[in-house]
């Protein structure tokens, strides 16, 4: 609960850290369920890089229907933040088999923010922002 | 001996009379421009100005993953430690809280995401807060990653066709060894302070830009706005040096933006696939 209070607090304080437009202002995070991160793996489909939010499409194997696939989609920061953080518009490929972690939507929707990926040889990316990070 | 004495009495009258009209122009000109003895006012001398110029990140947790060279842990991106700073009116404090209050519970409130940036006497820490500091002779630029472009003159004065208000507010600087020292008034009364919050009419902002390090940029603001505050609010910003930085438009204009719908004014997660995705695997 102290925990709990302590990000509570420093998100408020995030959010008031300026007074023009910014991506914590403009989210809050409240869709996203920050009681814990879930984890699928799957196969890259598409990288969006766009304002203000990327966007991360990912086939995950159905655990319903052998040999089908769900659509899993999740969110992260803007391109200028995860540039930043080393991402360019061709870090995700089409086709990149990897392992997301990412704070699942609170309606059951297949995806939600984006936390991180790790690729098949063991190197990790990481997003920007999101419930877990303040 | 009388002519000539009279000739070199005519000529000192002559030399002195030019002289004199020469330093009434220089000072006429010194008022009307107000020129001030500074570095930097010639291409040739820009090189004599500190380093500043160039790209520079937040110094936040968005930004910076590890430690900056300046050493030392990473600040956090909170100008301040405290929420709402001491420094508001009981007032603005209470709207302030109020409006978080709301924003957090997930509440359909207009926060002006398609407002054009304007500086409201501290500049975004956060996503859209990379910035570039340019140099032109008398000149200094700061060019936010928002999209916020401050026009910083090296002289005494505002220019005198400079607007009441505007976004970017009017600023003079001077150079104080080697601290920019910034003055900018004429601020819109409805660039935001805090949150939702305008800095209000009359507001004043002093800045002291500096190189903390070869690698840190700091930006110490105090800000005096008398419709909100009732003490200046003052805040220190740091940078990271970033001279290869690719400067990418940050843009969180709800016109278009799948995040939130602007009829309901509430944030969502669009899960509309695009329509060039491809096919599942096999």
């Amino acid at each position: 609960m102290k925990s709990t209070h302590r990000r509570l607090a420093a998100l408020v304080a995030a959010l008031l850290g300026a007074g023009v437009q910014s991506t914590l202002a403009h989210h809050t995070y409240a869709m996203f369920d920050n009681s814990g991160t879930r984890t699928v793996t799957g196969t890259i489909a598409k990288l969006e890089w766009k304002n203000p939010h990327v966007y991360i499409w990912v086939y995950v194997p159905s655990t319903a229907n052998e040999g089908k696939y769900d659509l899993y989609a999740f969110e992260n920061g803007s391109p200028s933040v995860l540039s930043a953080r080393g991402w360019t518009p061709t870090v995700l490929k089409a086709g990149e088999k990897v392992t997301i972690e990412y704070w699942p939507l609170k309606d059951g929707r297949n995806g939600g923010h984006f936390e991180q990926a790790t690729f098949a040889d063991g190197h990790i990316l990481r997003g920007a922002g999101g419930p877990g990070r303040f | 001996m009388a002519h000539s004495t009279r000739r070199d009495t005519l000529r000192a009258a002559l030399a002195a009379g030019i002289a004199g009209a020469l330093l009434s122009a220089f000072v006429v000109s010194a008022a009307e421009t107000g020129k001030v003895a500074q570095p930097g006012m010639t291409y040739e001398s820009l090189k004599d100005l500190p380093d500043l110029s160039g790209g520079w990140v937040p110094i936040t947790s968005l930004f910076v993953t590890s430690p900056s060279a300046a050493g030392g842990p990473v600040p956090s991106g909170v100008p301040s430690n405290t929420p709402i700073p001491r420094e508001l009116k009981p007032e603005i404090a209470a709207r302030v809280a109020s409006d978080m209050k709301q924003l957090l519970a997930g509440a359909r409130v207009e926060r002006g995401y398609c407002e054009p940036p304007a500086f409201g006497g501290r500049l975004p820490m956060n996503a859209g807060g990379s910035l570039e500091v340019l140099f032109n002779p008398g000149r200094v630029t700061i060019a936010t990653e928002s999209g916020l472009v401050r026009r910083i003159y090296v002289r005494d004065t505002p220019l005198p066709a400079a607007l009441e208000e505007s976004r970017a507010g009017t600023s003079i600087g001077h150079w104080q060894g080697r601290t920019l020292v910034v003055t900018t008034t004429g601020l819109s009364r409805n660039a935001r302070l805090i949150g939702r919050i305008g800095v209000g009419a009359g507001a004043r902002v002093v800045e002291r830009i500096l190189l903390k390090d070869a690698q840190t940029l700091e930006i110490e603001s105090t800000v005096t706005a008398p419709e909100v505050l009732t003490a200046p609010l003052k805040t220190i910003n740091r940078y990271e040096r970033a001279r290869n930085r690719l400067f990418t438009e940050f843009d969180v204009c709800v016109q278009g933006d799948r995040s939130f719908d602007e009829a309901d004014k509430a944030e969502r997660f669009d899960a509309t696939p695009p329509a060039d995705l491809p096919p599942p695997p096999g």
